[in-house]
């Protein structure tokens, strides 16, 4: 018994401890350092902060450099998957576009949708608002968090929370930013909440993430609400930071569920724009 | 000449885990299918680092270990140290079975990583779930494991072949 006790121990002291001939660190040492900068990043303070900011810009600069063969393949398997596309997709659009001609477009529909959105837009997402166009240049794909890393950081002025658009419709929210860099946390990311309306009956709602790749849902629907129809979802501004009426998705019903198909898919984003927008207290609804 | 060239040719050869290791915690690259199913994703690194320590940790070094963690770490947005920690669990558990196995083939190799994962994951759960503000999705971390851990065989045969290819000899301490 005490023999089986004593090669416990003495496994176990090898295990941490023992560094062997090349190693210049043990086991045990390492954990003691990972549970303190642990520690330490959990609770940043603001010089921390900082020094996070400065380490992120780094690595992420090395990481797209490190990348680029990888996104190189991945680049040119997508062209010449698209280039032998183009056949069907050209008849898929001519059957498209005859089914939309045929179609007896709703104007009054359209009408009435505008006027309803009118009502809540506030400011409206413009020209003349300030927007900073950046590349993307990290995409891991991470099963435990949907974000993205553009080459833009406070030094073009962007700000936690400011909306990160790509042609026109929302694909997230800025969250981290570091000086010549920041990160976008998708609207799919499991920790992503944006007060969205739908049309056309002006119903609220909040937008939130799933974790699964382009499956947000729709949560605090009003009561009695029909998930069957199909609805257009934009942002309601309700949060004092997301300007409205900027378009997200359209919804659909899956098993109950009313889960929204977003306009830009998540994994196709090379570019996008942030908006520089500042929180507007008075918009917000506490 | 020639004895230097083969020299060459073996440290390069055996710096192959090294780098794996170092591209899957830094760069773009990895083997998940979320884009095709949900579920599937993989933890190649924990699988790297389990099959070379329980083999030959000079291959790979405990520091190295630590720093891709830091690297994946800053990649992914996770608390500093946490992916870092994981790995250096499965280092340690991988060194204990190294240190109390005589014999190491696939199916008792499985059943330590099994050992390796439940340790890690409970370890890591329990300190972001405690200490962070992480929104843990719990089915996520399960499925990856259950998925790393269904994936072992296949690199232990590639790594074994490669082992062999290259002459990397296993260290019995």
């Amino acid at each position: 018994m005490a023999s089986n006790r004593d090669d416990f121990g003495i496994a176990i002291r090898y295990a941490l401890l023992q560094r062997g001939a090349k190693q210049k660190f043990s086991i045990f040492s390492l954990i003691v350092v990972a549970i303190i900068i642990f520690f330490i990043d959990v609770n940043a303070s603001k010089p921390g902060q900082i020094a996070r900011g400065l380490l992120n810009d780094f690595i992420y600069r090395i990481s797209f450099v490190a990348s680029s063969p990888i996104n190189f393949i991945d680049y040119s398997t997508k062209g010449i998957t698209n280039h032998f596309n183009v056949y069907k997709e050209n008849q898929n659009l001519k059957e498209e576009l005859a089914s939309l001609k045929a179609k007896d477009l709703n104007t009054e529909f359209v009408i009435q949708e505008n006027k309803n959105l009118s009502k809540f837009v506030d400011e409206q997402l413009s020209a003349s608002q300030e927007l900073v166009f950046a590349k993307v240049i990290l995409d891991k794909d991470s099963p435990f968090i949907k974000s993205l890393i553009i080459n833009k950081g406070s030094k073009a002025g962007i700000e936690k929370g400011m909306p990160v658009i790509e042609k026109g419709n929302l694909v997230g929210r800025v969250v981290e930013v570091n000086f010549l860099s920041a990160r976008v946390l998708l609207l799919d990311d499991l920790n992503s909440r944006i007060p969205v309306t739908l049309e056309p009956n002006s119903a609220q709602a909040i937008l939130v993430g799933s974790g699964e790749d382009n499956r947000p849902q729709l949560s605090f629907l009003p009561e009695r609400f029909e998930v069957e129809a199909e609805y257009k979802v934009y942002t309601s501004g309700k949060d004092g930071i997301l300007s409205a009426g900027i378009p997200i998705g359209e919804t659909y019903n899956e098993e109950g569920i009313l889960r929204v198909r977003l306009f830009s898919d998540p994994n196709q984003i090379n570019y996008i724009s942030v908006v520089l927008v500042k929180e507007n207290p008075a918009l917000r609804i506490n | 000449m020639a004895i230097a060239l083969k020299n060459l040719k073996f440290h390069l050869a055996r710096l192959l885990p090294l780098l794996l290791l170092y591209g899957f915690s830094i760069t773009t690259l990895d083997l998940n299918l979320t884009g095709y199913f949900s579920i599937v994703s993989f933890n190649l690194q924990l699988l790297i680092i389990f099959y070379w320590v329980l083999r030959n940790p000079e291959v790979l070094g405990f520091g190295h270990i630590f720093f891709a963690g830091i690297l994946n770490d800053i990649i992914t947005n996770f608390p500093l140290g946490s992916s870092a920690l994981m790995y250096l669990v499965v280092a340690a558990t991988a060194n204990y079975f190294r240190a109390k196995a005589i014999r190491k083939y696939l199916m008792l190799d499985w059943l330590f990583l099994l050992i390796a994962l439940v340790f890690a994951y409970a370890f890591v759960l329990f300190i972001l779930a405690k200490f962070s503000s992480v929104e843990i999705i719990y089915d996520q971390f399960f499925y990856n494991g259950f998925f790393t851990l269904l994936l072992y065989p296949i690199i232990y045969i590639l790594f074994k072949f490669y082992s062999n290819l290259v002459g990397i000899r296993d260290t019995d301490d």
